[in-house]
């Protein structure tokens, strides 16, 4: 009878579950160091991202420069660093973008139903069915070249995993006899959104856009590696990887390292969705 | 009846809803409510029982208009709300759903919820008036005034019902739709409930609708009851009368199964063969499961016919008298 516990003592646990996790934790902290060396870059690191040394080129890891450098003498870890405030950036705000998106267009499909969700979701069948590289190629030759025009491509690309989500869990909550009752009251229009809808689909969503936010770090370093991105000598974590490729033989740790520091990043991303999920759902399944 | 008019509170008239579904890609049409009239009347404790998916909660949504009906009129207090702006009459008629858990928002305080419904409406000046309001509320419903800032989830099924009902009373309506409100509570606390309901009524003058599938609950607090059977009112008489002699085979049949509380008694012998699909377009929808069946049943649909005084009944073997 009191196993839907209490809603305080719910969230309370939730945080209090998630910060109990010994994986989430050290997920968050690796993620927090990553994003801290980031945005303080200039501070971290002594060089500049476009700093080139010629007798430097290809130099291995070292305490002056840890990650080495490329084969233009520019010190890894600096542009690693830069490169992440770029990548994590445009990760951050394409996510954002597409929440907000999602939020609007997945609570308008969830609540009027008929036509208007048909029409909805038959347009993110469409925009899901075209290739993420696709569509930010075409944005760029449409809207023209730019980290803005980049940025809204791949909060597109995002979209329709967002909206399918949010309709789902509005057209859950619709069903509850709770919304029923309100509209009994007589709440109706934005304040049923507001105050019933949203509080109750956030927890749900904001786990998925954890997982949204991994995705586009990813993508955004693939479309760096391809060439479609952030421009050179700007950094970015795809297009260091695609230029330190050509001397993968000779110098691999001009590969490797930043391989790895994006790895661990989009992993212990991940991993903190994963805790949240199990903090999140953790009520239901296990207090009993 | 037209004397009596004054004396009904809300009324249905041939209120028609259909839900359609796609079931593998075929078209079903599943006919809720089925050109069912029903006159509740000031004060009194309407019982609406039958079957789950017989349509019973969907009539309570109708008269509400929490569910647009597709044909048929609602009165209420004399004035035809069919088509009106709604939120006038929001406060006349409240509704206690089934769930004690799920009609209550999980993201809310206790307060906030109970006080909801006086904000909307704009009643009482301040937000510390409304509290106090809820509070009030709550007390009249059995709960103390350190429930206002716990978040539903801590209660049990009782006192989350508790909640509901004060949730419902707040707007002081004058009509209330009981949609199951004791079906999912321990036994102990359906009497608790069930008291509590009953002693509202007569403090405050309120009107019930009270939907159940159980004749035990309904017999107890009702004076008339109507039952329904595959959207259409069967029976409808006194409470005592439906009861003590239930005309409607259907009726019969559901008196026969109520479980009577004494090992030494043998159930009553009255089984119904199960509900197939296959109704009679033109005749007595029960026809499929009725014992007494007759050819009659099976062209002609049986239209409510006064057996008793203020009792009416659907039924061909009543066609006679």
């Amino acid at each position: 009878m009191r196993s839907s516990g209490s809603a305080t003592k719910k969230e309370a646990s939730a945080r209090l579950r998630f910060f109990k996790n010994p994986v989430s934790v050290a997920a968050l902290i690796v993620f927090a160091v990553i994003l801290f060396c980031c945005v303080f870059a200039p501070v971290v690191s002594r060089y500049g991202y476009a700093e080139m040394r010629v007798s430097e080129r290809f130099l291995k890891p070292c305490s002056d420069h840890i990650f080495g450098c490329d084969y233009a003498g520019r010190d890894t870890f600096a542009r690693v660093l830069y490169g992440g405030r770029n990548t994590l950036k445009i990760a951050a705000v394409a996510t954002v973008l597409a929440a907000l998106g999602g939020m609007t267009l997945g609570i308008i499909s969830g609540i009027c139903g008929g036509t208007t969700d048909m029409l909805i979701m038959r347009a993110m069948e469409i925009l899901s069915a075209v290739p993420s590289l696709l569509l930010v190629i075409l944005a760029e030759c449409l809207m023209g070249w730019g980290k803005g025009n980049f940025m809204y491509a791949m909060a597109l690309s995002a979209l329709p995993s967002v909206v399918r989500l949010i309709r789902a869990s509005v057209s859950q909550v619709m069903s509850k006899s709770y919304i029923e009752a309100s509209r009994a009251l007589g709440v109706k229009g934005l304040r049923l959104v507001f105050k019933h809808i949203l509080p109750n689909i956030l927890p749900s969503v904001f786990v998925h856009l954890t997982g949204t936010f991994a995705e586009q770090i990813l993508l955004c370093s693939i479309m760096g590696y391809v060439g479609v991105g952030i421009n050179p000598p700007q950094a970015e974590w795809g297009l260091i990887i695609f230029e330190g490729y050509a001397s993968l033989r000779t110098a691999p740790h001009a590969v490797l390292l930043p391989a790895a520091v994006i790895a661990v990043c989009v992993l212990s991303v991940n991993l903190i969705g994963n805790g949240l999920r199990d903090a999140v759902d953790g009520g239901d399944r296990s207090d009993g | 009846m037209s004397s009596e008019n004054t004396a009904v509170l809300i009324k249905g008239e041939n209120l028609r809803k259909e839900f359609q579904s796609r079931v593998g890609g075929k078209r079903q049409v599943t006919r809720a409510v089925d050109g069912v009239s029903i006159e509740v009347y000031r004060g009194e404790t309407l019982g609406l029982v039958g079957e789950s998916g017989c349509g019973k909660s969907t009539l309570g949504r109708l008269l509400l208009r929490l569910s647009e009906p597709d044909s048929g009129t609602i009165t209420y207090d004399g004035t035809d709300i069919t088509n009106v702006n709604m939120h006038d009459y929001r406060k006349e008629m409240q509704i206690v759903f089934q769930d004690p858990a799920g009609s209550l928002d999980p993201k809310m305080k206790v307060g906030d919820i109970v006080a909801e419904g006086l904000e909307l409406h704009k009643i009482g000046s301040s937000r510390a008036q409304r509290r106090q309001m809820a509070q009030e509320q709550l007390l009249q419903v059995g709960l103390g005034p350190e429930c206002m800032d716990r978040h539903p989830g801590s209660f049990s099924g009782g006192q989350q019902q508790r909640i509901a009902i004060a949730r419902a009373l707040a707007l002081s309506p004058r009509f209330l739709v009981c949609d199951e409100p004791v079906s999912s509570l321990d036994v102990s606390y359906q009497a608790q409930i069930m008291n509590l309901l009953s002693d509202l009524q007569k403090k405050l003058g309120l009107t019930y609708l009270f939907i159940s599938h159980d004749l035990n609950v309904v017999r107890r607090l009702s004076d008339r009851i109507a039952v329904m059977y595959l959207g259409r009112v069967v029976e409808q008489g006194p409470a005592d009368q439906v009861c003590t002699s239930p005309r409607h085979p259907y009726t019969q049949a559901l008196l026969a199964a109520v479980p009577v509380p004494d090992p030494d008694v043998k159930p009553a012998d009255m089984e119904l063969a199960d509900i197939s699909a296959s109704v009679p377009e033109n005749g007595c929808a029960f026809l499929p499961r009725c014992p007494y069946a007759k050819d009659a049943c099976a062209s002609v649909k049986p239209q409510l016919k006064e057996v008793a005084e203020g009792h009416f009944c659907a039924c061909h073997l009543f066609a006679e008298q």
